[in-house]
């Protein structure tokens, strides 16, 4: 099937957030579960350590919606989602105005990802003369 | 080799009944999924909205009311839109259109060859698999062809229309995979495409089915038409020539002892030659009209014995080029019914014939001054009678009354050569 504008979006939004979840959490990652567990502006080492992996399964996701494979597509909608739970509770609960915003812009990406990945083409698709 | 070609096709044929369950399961969990994201998100930010942070956690009530009632409101077209959009995603076989209707011409060729006498579900149920759709129903004119699944409410059902050559074959009807939802565009691409396949199909099997059909009429008709002369022969000139040889017997004997009653025995004899003679006329005439081939089709309309009863009858045009026989003797006929039921019924005093020859087929129409129709309309023994002789040559023919009767019968060239 040709990629259609629509996942071409959501695989570059997917992508960037990926990336980005990916590379705050490396970052984070060497400092040890202890410290991270103990101090009160970090999340969970267990939250993180999910974020890492879900960053890379959708760093590999993005490049299948790139690639127009369906398995891409339904894992990276499965992806987003997760994405949106976890980042809804740093927006009320986020320790710093940067983590709100963070999450908040991570809840706008994944949303928008999920929004083009099962948006319609109509133009792509014309509709069947049928009658319903 | 035949049978390593069988199992693979047997193992494609079963794959997507296999995964049928799986696909479903993964678009009902995707579904689910992004749902609950929704939901989730309608909350919180509206929470949020309402100033929960980590510092403060106390939520209004009407906040959560609010939360609530956007959710209530949202949730079904949300899940609606996601049905459509997940089941696209999921049937992933949808996209591959041509292998679809390959397996579709398959099934229709080796499968399951559609006979409207034995309901056959394999077809429906090849594009209830395909689709992955509850319920399919075949409709080859008015008969239910292949049927797989529950029907359910006629609101729920997608119909989509059999066309062939712009006349409507039948219907493929179709239930979406959710109550209460429709199929995607995408669906709807591909059904529009079988249609396409199915109408083909289906008109082939109608117009293989017309030929048969017209094969045994003819056949009866044939056999009717021997046994009509078979009894003609033998009811008729059989005794008749029997009773003329016993009569000449009789002469014979009694031309010596009794010559007057010999006399009056030939005159029966020639009495009972001149009955046999009119028999034999009325059964080649029950054949073919001896006027046609004396006058031509013009000359012996012109002259039909409805004449002599009143009703001028005027025929066009003064020539016609040459017709097939068999086009000729239906058009006599058919005239002949018609200019007779003219004079019988209509109360008119005129009726005209005009025939027309195009390059394909014969048109005639014959119009009387009369009444008209009788409203409403039973059609009786002529106009049965009519059509049917229509209807041998693939012809038709049409009835209006509109200040007179006019009826008018086309009939085909090409499938009328005979000579």
């Amino acid at each position: 099937m040709s990629r259609s504008p629509n996942y071409t979006i959501a695989a570059v939004l997917a992508g960037l957030l990926s990336l980005a979840n990916t590379i705050t959490a490396l970052v984070l990652l060497p400092q040890g579960s202890d410290k991270i567990n103990h101090s009160s502006n970090q999340p969970p080492y267990a939250v993180i350590l999910v974020t890492v992996v879900v960053g890379l399964i959708g760093i590999v996701a993005a490049y299948g919606v790139f690639r127009t494979q369906r398995w891409g597509v339904i894992l990276t909608l499965v992806l987003m989602v997760i994405n949106v739970l976890i980042s809804l509770p740093g927006i009320p609960f986020g320790p710093t105005v940067f983590d709100k915003v963070s999450s908040a812009v991570g809840l706008v990406v994944a949303g928008g990802a999920i929004y083009f990945l099962l948006r319609r083409d109509a133009m792509a698709e014309p509709r069947a003369e049928l009658s319903v | 080799v035949i049978a390593i070609d069988e199992g693979r096709r047997a193992r494609r044929t079963a794959s997507p009944a296999h995964t049928s369950r799986a696909a479903r399961w993964l678009a009902t969990s995707l579904v689910t999924l992004v749902l609950l994201g929704w939901v989730a998100t309608i909350y919180v930010l509206v929470l949020v909205a309402d100033g929960l942070s980590e510092t403060n956690s106390h939520v209004d009530w009407w906040a959560h009311v609010i939360a609530v009632a956007l959710i209530a409101v949202t949730i079904v077209p949300v899940r609606r839109w996601l049905l459509l959009t997940v089941d696209d995603l999921v049937y992933g076989h949808l996209d591959d259109a041509y292998t679809v209707i390959t397996e579709l011409n398959r099934q229709i060729d080796v499968v399951a060859p559609i006979n409207p006498t034995t309901a056959d579900p394999s077809l429906a149920r090849m594009i209830a698999r395909t689709l992955n759709v509850p319920y399919v129903a075949i409709v080859n004119g008015d008969t239910e062809t292949s049927v797989v699944g529950v029907r359910p409410t006629a609101r729920d059902l997608v119909d989509v229309p059999l066309t062939y050559q712009g006349a409507e074959i039948g219907h493929l009807y179709v239930a979406p995979r959710h109550a209460g939802t429709t199929l995607s565009n995408r669906d709807l691409k591909l059904l529009s495409d079988l249609a396409q396949q199915l109408a083909v199909a289906l008109y082939a099997i109608r117009a293989s089915e017309q030929v048969q059909a017209s094969r045994v009429a003819l056949v009866t008709a044939r056999e009717e038409e021997r046994r009509r002369i078979r009894r003609d022969l033998h009811d008729g000139l059989g005794p008749n020539l029997a009773s003329m040889k016993l009569q000449l017997t009789a002469v014979a004997r009694l031309l010596e002892t009794d010559p007057g009653r010999s006399v009056e025995l030939l005159s029966e004899v020639r009495e009972g030659m001149d009955e046999t003679t009119a028999d034999i006329r009325r059964l080649v005439y029950g054949l073919r009209p001896p006027l046609i081939d004396e006058l031509g089709l013009i000359a012996a309309l012109r002259n039909h014995p409805s004449t002599q009863s009143g009703l001028t009858v005027r025929v066009d045009p003064d020539r016609l080029p040459e017709l097939p026989a068999a086009v000729e003797v239906a058009l006599y006929r058919i005239a002949s019914e018609a200019i007779h039921n003219a004079a019988r019924h209509s109360g008119g005093g005129q009726c005209r014939v005009s025939i027309e020859v195009a390059a394909d087929d014969v048109c005639m129409h014959i119009a009387d001054d009369g009444r008209g129709l009788p409203q409403p309309l039973v059609e009786g023994v002529g106009i049965s009678a009519i059509r049917e002789r229509a209807a041998e040559l693939g012809g038709t023919v049409e009835l209006t009354s509109n200040g007179g009767t006019t009826i008018t019968t086309v009939v085909p060239l090409r499938s009328s050569t005979t000579p």
